[in-house]
């Protein structure tokens, strides 16, 4: 009589419901690969979190655990030394001194018992484990969808050459997730030393984009598009490139009033960005190329425009260096920097999503690459009995029995 | 049982059955829960040229604004006071006018022209619109276009950013 619990796991773990859920998640996924051809990520996001398809996750993973459990019995048994009951075995030629050399002929290993007159023969007796681990990988994904919930920080900040990035919530442009900042975010700091990037011709096409950074107490390291640094227990990757210049402010009669770095978007060349020195009134929108063309930035020009209310003051192309006059003030910009946008990303779930891969792909690859073979063999009167159990995809036990011994006809 | 299942092969029918209804019920729950974007996307009808019916508020308040902006230029920025304009924004005007009728600085002659030339709705109730504006300072005309946001404020809508739109310069004249 099968009690409620057992009634319930097999129907939990039906393998008919197998397919479908397969079917199910198949649809799902592409549903939301062609959504997010089109839709913002927070949008996908949100509609992957719904709490129906939250239930779909769930009833997949019971599935999953009651299969392993419905399935053990008959594992255990694939891996079991016990003579299997209730069979006696084909004869074989071969005699019992004979034994460990005909085991050594078909690459198993040999356990004898003197008393039983009986030996069991084996290869690769727990790669059917297999299964359970490459199963039991998928059920560490929501483990490592947990851990990137409670730990995913990713920053977009600038970097400027010359200037000292503290990881600060300042600095970043856009963090994700929006709250709990202080608890998230990595301990990120650096010194960039240099900014360099490379450009296919004259087109926009980067060959090479890295920066040179010195973390504090630390050695200096290049950080490249293709390899990212690991800082602070983050990664932190170089995407964008930048150009933004120092300026200088002097009044009419010569007297520095002001000068500093800007922190302005002038690349790709043309985009325009803007700034003001209070308590000045006006705006100063500037826009970068190179008078050589492309991007290499060889003979930087700048355009400077001074904007106040509804007045255009001035406006002009100038090399660094060469000032711009405005309303009794001089506004020079003498040197342009280049840096860069970086990432820091963190996610603790990542390495948890890799070993669950790992372990998929170790558990498969076990599963279908390391035939599990045992035989028993049994001595009776001088006569020889085996029994064969091959457990491969390609398998096929006459083969093992034919490198032990040719089968006595009967 | 299928035709596939009956000679021993896959129920590919009945597979296919199976996973369209999933990714129709996918599609209704999804809908479900992001509705404004799947309404947005496949049932609002296309986008005029940039107006609509309540765009005319908007422009109004961009109108108000600059003849406030006019008055506050030649008589002082008290003229500013009833503005229809955010806090951050009037600051910077009283700043500018502040700085443009300081002593020396000749008197600036105001608002000559003003054409609206596009009121784009944004999220929120919000408008972009985009100007062309004539002013005369010193004798001299200065024409440039503007871009404002306009905010609904309680029942009203005033402009909260006022953003010179500068020409792009020509990369011929680059020295």
């Amino acid at each position: 009589m099968p009690t409620p619990f057992r009634s319930g796991l097999r129907l939990l773990g039906a393998r008919a419901a197998t397919p479908y859920l397969l079917l199910g998640y198949g649809a799902f996924l592409v549903l939301l690969a062609v959504w997010s051809l089109r839709t913002p990520p927070a949008t996908v996001g949100a509609i992957a979190r719904l709490a129906p398809f939250g239930l779909i996750y769930a009833v997949a993973a019971a599935h999953l655990v009651a299969c392993l459990i419905l399935s053990w019995p008959a594992l255990r048994q694939r891996i079991s030394l016990a003579v299997p009951a209730g069979e006696s075995g084909v004869p074989i030629d071969l005699r019992a001194h004979e034994l460990a050399a005909a085991a050594g002929r078909a690459r198993l290993r040999l356990r004898w018992t003197e008393s039983e007159r009986a030996g069991v023969l084996s290869r690769h007796r727990f790669a059917p484990l297999g299964t359970v681990v490459s199963h039991g990988a998928l059920l560490l994904l929501p483990l490592a969808l947990a851990a990137s919930r409670a730990t995913r920080f990713r920053g977009d900040a600038w970097i400027v050459e010359g200037h000292a990035f503290g990881g600060t919530r300042d600095e970043y442009v856009h963090v994700e997730p929006g709250g709990d900042f202080a608890a998230r975010a990595p301990d990120v700091r650096f010194q960039v030393e240099a900014v360099e990037a490379k450009f296919w011709g004259r087109r926009l096409f980067f060959t090479d984009l890295r920066a040179l950074v010195v973390p504090p107490g630390g050695r200096s390291a290049w950080m490249t598009l293709a390899q990212p640094l690991r800082l602070g227990g983050a990664r932190v990757s170089i995407h964008g490139f930048n150009v933004t210049p120092s300026f200088e402010l002097v009044r009419a009669d010569g007297v520095l009033l002001e000068s500093g770095d800007l922190n302005l978007r002038l690349f790709p060349p043309g985009a325009e960005d803007s700034f003001r020195l209070p308590p000045l009134p006006h705006r100063f929108w500037v826009r970068l190329r190179d008078a050589d063309g492309g991007y290499a930035m060889t003979r930087p020009r700048l355009h400077v425009a001074v904007t106040m209310g509804k007045q255009l003051v001035a406006h002009g192309w100038r090399a660094p260096g060469e000032p711009i006059a405005f309303d009794g003030f001089r506004l020079t910009l003498p040197a342009v920097r280049r840096g860069g946008e970086i990432m820091v990303h963190r996610d603790l779930g990542y390495p948890l999503a890799w070993l669950a891969l790992a372990l998929l792909l170790a558990g498969a690859a076990t599963r279908i690459l390391l035939p599990s073979v045992r035989v028993w063999v049994r001595f009776e009167g001088g006569v020889a009995h085996a029994i064969v159990r091959e457990d491969a995809f390609f398998g096929d036990p006459a083969t093992i029995l034919g490198r032990l011994a040719p089968p006595r006809r009967p | 049982m299928g035709a596939g299942a009956a000679r021993g092969g896959l129920p590919a029918a009945r597979y296919a059955a199976v996973a369209g209804l999933f990714a129709v019920a996918f599609v209704a729950l999804a809908m479900a829960d992001e509705w404004a974007i799947f309404r947005d996307a496949w049932f609002s009808p296309p986008r005029g040229p940039e107006r609509s019916e309540s765009a005319p508020e908007a422009e109004r308040a961009v109108r108000a604004l600059a003849a406030a902006v006019d008055r506050a230029y030649r008589g002082g920025t008290a003229a500013l006071d009833a503005a229809p304009a955010g806090a951050a924004l009037l600051a910077d005007l009283r700043a500018e006018i502040a700085f443009a009728r300081r002593p020396g600085a000749g008197t600036p002659e105001g608002l000559r022209r003003l054409d609206v030339l596009a009121a784009r709705p944004e999220p929120g109730g919000a408008w972009r619109v985009a100007t062309e504006e004539t002013w005369a300072f010193g004798g001299a005309d200065s024409r440039l276009r503007f871009s404002y946001r306009v905010a609904p404020d309680g029942a009203d809508l005033r402009v909260e950013e006022a953003t010179p739109v500068l020409p792009e310069p020509h990369a011929d004249a680059i020295p």
